[in-house]
């Protein structure tokens, strides 16, 4: 049975449990020295920010460069740089509906990046930013990217482009047999006799038009 | 409270409803991105309420996951909290 006392001081200090575990004495310089390499260990990371809607793209532009320098200064790299556009925001930040989305994958150390993100909090044109660790850049754009083609943001839809060639349209096949019309019965005389044909002309032409006058 | 659950073992007898699996293990799964709104708009209600997983059939930790993923969007803008 180990006095309480002494459990307390091995695991409540750092120093002697290390001492402990590694089999060798580790000194407060070199716990230092682990603690600021594991600062300026490298890692990657996801950086999103909204920018305020009322400036413009090419103003958002040069606040992500500037962003981006931050990084870049410090030796961290730039791995992927995506603008998602002006999106409307699903709620009200600081009285926007809509914002420009700047996406950065980004390898930087730990200290870099709390000085990235105090300098983007104190930008008043960011809303929001949100700066989490990956464990590796994803290939190609995001879904986000992927998914402008087709869906857009609701106030700029932006160029449809070319609707491009729709193709033959095949053979539309035998109709089939008619079958009977039965007997139209009698008619009561009229002028312009020759009408009467008229729909059965019709009918190879246009289908639809011709079902419904069938009906 | 009685009847509710006559009706639902109703709708169960017959059938006999196999539990499904998890959309987001095994092979050929899905990934949980943040990013993702419109898979993450399939696991949560119409009001924006994160759907539990024993509805949605999600894998216990691929639920932590994906309430992760959820409040990142809506943190982001690019889902809401509450729709009303």
């Amino acid at each position: 049975m180990v006095p309480l006392a002494l459990c307390r001081t091995v695991v409540g200090s750092a120093y002697i449990t290390e001492t402990f575990l590694a089999g060798k004495p580790v000194g407060p310089s070199q716990r230092w020295r682990a603690i600021s390499q594991k600062e300026s260990r490298m890692r990657l990371y996801e950086s999103v920010f909204i920018a305020r809607q009322d400036i413009s793209s090419t103003q958002v532009e040069t606040m992500a460069d500037e962003f981006a320098g931050i990084i870049t200064e410090a030796g961290g790299k730039i791995h992927k740089r995506e603008y998602w556009g002006l999106r409307s925001l699903a709620y009200r930040i600081k009285k926007n509906r809509k914002g420009h989305y700047i996406m950065f994958n980004l390898e930087t150390d730990a200290a870099t990046l709390k000085e990235y993100e105090r300098i983007m909090g104190l930008n008043e044109d960011v809303l929001r930013f949100l700066n989490i660790r990956i464990e590796e850049v994803e290939e190609g754009p995001s879904i986000i990217m992927q998914n402008k083609g087709d869906r857009g943001d609701r106030g700029d839809r932006g160029d449809r482009g070319d609707r491009g060639d729709r193709g033959d349209r095949g053979d539309r096949g035998d109709r089939g047999d008619r079958g009977d019309r039965g007997d139209r019965g009698s008619r009561p005389p009229r002028a312009e006799a020759p009408k009467a044909e008229a729909p059965a002309e019709d009918s190879a032409e246009a289908p639809a038009e011709d079902s419904k006058t069938e009906e | 409270m009685t009847q509710l659950e006559i009706k639902r073992e109703a709708v169960r007898r017959p059938f006999g409803r196999r539990r499904k699996s998890c959309p987001f293990s095994g092979p050929n799964a899905q990934t949980i991105d943040y990013k993702d709104t419109k898979l993450l708009a399939r696991y949560t209600s119409e009001r924006g309420k994160i759907v539990p997983s024993r509805i949605s059939a999600v894998s216990a930790k691929k639920q932590r996951e994906l309430a992760v993923a959820i409040k990142r969007s809506r943190f982001l803008a690019l889902m809401p909290y509450v729709t009303s």
